[in-house]
């Protein structure tokens, strides 16, 4: 069987080891538009901040079996005679395809691209580009536009590194894409201690390069400095290639249960999927890392001719913020269904139970397993006799499966 | 190969091994730092210590962006390295089980690592509730189990048939 992957990142690099282990015969190919080895894009923060010690510690690891072509980027697939071309003019013939082509940066505002000193991270050419630009500009301070998961890493990075920062935020609030109001106070709170500054209701209408630094021009005339600014405002899937295909898209390719596209034969894994959602049951963007591993795994297995079926995605997040966790998922930047909510100082702790069944949540700090609350909205466990231990940041995966004496001597 | 061992009806609830767990990684008698955990289910008097299953294929290790956790394929043992853990706690929301958590400041990732060989938690179970074993001692004890048990219930049957 030939396997051809696109795309060398979390999905791509996953799925070929799935399918080394799966399909030992079979032959693989993975093809990545990037010249670099791949590499961890979610460790691009801590690359930034020195956590990530050494540089090579942000490579993924090596497949044993599989082919890994740089530098191919594909222009269009032939889904008829099952060929996928390159822009370097090569064709591979596949039996079985994946496509893993990721997402890049969404930048809204047109004027703000273009410019070298507005800059997107979402490669690893990218945070070069800002370690260098932090390194030579006199002045230090960075503009972030947009206050979404991206950009408040990146703005945890800086605070580490002890460099001031300006969001510049549109909407009245940080993180308003996966957290609720009083969540995004605290967290702002945080980052203004942290040295964060934060201008809401307001967006960059300009940037004007001066020297080696920018002056960046807001919507109610107020003009700002920085060393460059930093474009955060989500993802959009990379999809572009595909428009002469019968793949069929919304925003990104929609999946079947089995992670196979509209066309057969061609399956598709990670942040360029659209799947359903558990909660909405509806097909939504899950653009996050384990998720890119998870639906890779699957898509891989069904590719070595096994039919595993891929559970509903729930969203979810855990990041590190200015000091604290911030672990979120299913519907949290809203409150829906019943609503418990605790907060003590600067923690502060969400659940909304729809039907005694786990389906948001927000822990600022103080939770002790998140991994179960996570396994716990997934499989939709029973949770309206737990309610208290829940709140509190407290559930344990034995809680779900008390087991009798019984039980556990069969 | 030797495998961390769970004999959960012997377990009396005691929760010395969190105690030696703790102290043995950490030099502090805190339970929240504790590799293991000993459940409680008062309405059923029963005690049920969990700890990491060292998967063979661990959702942990698959999750890491760095390769911090790889598997010893020599001890078995999913290890953590933290030299190039940048802490983005992935890996704890991946393990359904609860195996691979939060310290007591709910910032530090910890996971048991067998104690390099020779586990604190199994010398303090008096009850035996827990032990390390070969795994090849622990296949053919389970096994003798099971065929006893099957046994018991042929004969039931036969009885019964008869
Ligand atoms: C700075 C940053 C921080 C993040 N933080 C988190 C986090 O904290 N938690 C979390 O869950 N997620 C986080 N993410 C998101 C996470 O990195 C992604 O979900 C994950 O990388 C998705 O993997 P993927 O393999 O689907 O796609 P990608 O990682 O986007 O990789 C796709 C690859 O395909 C290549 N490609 C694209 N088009 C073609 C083509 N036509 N031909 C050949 N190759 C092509 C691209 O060059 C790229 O290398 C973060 C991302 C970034 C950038
Ligand atoms: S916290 Fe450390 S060990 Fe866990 S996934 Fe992140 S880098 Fe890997």
């Amino acid at each position: 069987m030939r396997h051809v992957i696109v795309g060398a990142s979390a999905a791509g690099l996953n799925a070929a080891r799935t399918l080394e282990s799966l399909d030992p015969q079979g032959e693989i190919t993975i093809l990545s538009a990037e010249e670099v080895f791949p590499y961890s894009k979610m460790s691009l923060p801590y690359l930034l901040s020195n956590k990530v010690k050494k540089r090579d510690y942000l490579f993924l690891p090596h497949p044993s079996k599989a082919k890994l072509l740089l530098g191919q980027r594909v222009v269009n697939i032939d889904v008829e005679r099952k060929k996928v071309e390159t822009a370097q003019n090569k064709t591979f013939s596949y039996d079985k395809l994946l496509i893993a082509t990721g997402a890049e940066p969404y930048v809204p505002d047109m004027e703000l691209e273009g410019s070298p000193l507005v800059l997107t991270v979402r490669n690893l050419s990218d945070m070069d580009k800002l370690k260098d630009k932090l390194n030579k500009s006199d002045v230090k301070r960075v503009i972030l536009s947009g206050a979404g998961l991206v950009n408040s890493e990146i703005a945890d990075a800086l605070a580490e590194l002890n460099i001031p920062g300006t969001f510049v935020i549109r909407s009245s609030r940080m993180l308003s894409q996966i957290v609720d109001e009083e969540g995004s106070e605290i967290i702002a709170e945080r980052a203004i201690e942290s040295g964060m500054e934060l201008i809401t209701g307001e967006s960059i209408t300009k940037v004007q390069e001066e020297g080696d630094h920018v002056n960046v021009f807001l919507s109610s005339g107020k003009v700002i400095q920085g060393s460059c600014v930093v474009v955060g405002k989500g993802v959009k899937p990379s999809i572009d290639f595909l428009e002469k295909t019968p793949i069929k898209c919304d925003t990104g390719i929609l999946v079947n249960e089995y992670m196979e596209t509209s066309v057969k034969d061609v399956y598709a894994a990670g942040d360029v999927t659209e799947s359903i959602d558990l909660i909405s049951d509806e097909y939504e963007i899950h653009a996050l890392w384990p998720v890119a591993m998870e639906q890779a795994r699957i898509a891989a297995t069904n590719m070595a001719g096994y039919s595993w079926k891929y559970p509903k995605e729930v969203s979810r997040n855990i990041v590190n913020l200015f000091g604290e966790v911030v672990f979120t998922g299913g519907i949290s930047k809203e409150d829906a269904y019943d609503v418990y909510k605790e907060k003590e100082g600067r923690s502060y702790h969400k659940i909304l139970v729809r039907d005694g069944k786990l389906v948001g949540f927000i822990f600022v700090g103080g939770v002790l397993n998140p991994g179960v609350y996570l396994a716990a909205m997934k499989n939709q466990w029973d949770i309206s006799h737990l309610l208290n231990e829940a709140i509190k940041g407290a559930l344990s995966y034995s809680m779900f499966k008390a087991p009798t004496r019984e039980v556990v001597n069969i | 190969m030797k495998v961390l061992m769970l004999d959960q009806a012997k377990c009396t609830g005691c929760r010395a091994c969190e105690y030696a767990c703790s102290f043995e990684h950490t030099g502090k008698f805190n339970p929240l730092d504790s590799r293991i955990k000993v459940n409680e289910f008062w309405e059923d008097l029963t005690f049920v210590p969990s700890v990491c299953l060292q998967c063979e294929r661990a959702y942990c290790e698959e999750v890491c962006p760095t390769s911090a956790l790889t598997k010893n394929p020599e001890t078995g043992v999913v290890e953590l390295n933290k030299e190039k853990c940048i802490g983005c706690k992935q890996c704890i929301v991946a393990c359904p089980w609860g195996s691979i958590k939060l310290d007591h400041t709910g910032k530090e990732v910890i996971k048991c690592d067998n104690c390099g060989g020779d586990p604190a938690c199994i010398k303090v179970c008096y009850p035996g509730a827990l032990s390390y074993e070969e795994v090849e001692d622990i296949t053919n004890v389970k096994v003798q189990e099971t065929a006893t048990r099957l046994k018991e219930i042929a004969k039931d049957l036969v009885k019964g048939g008869a």
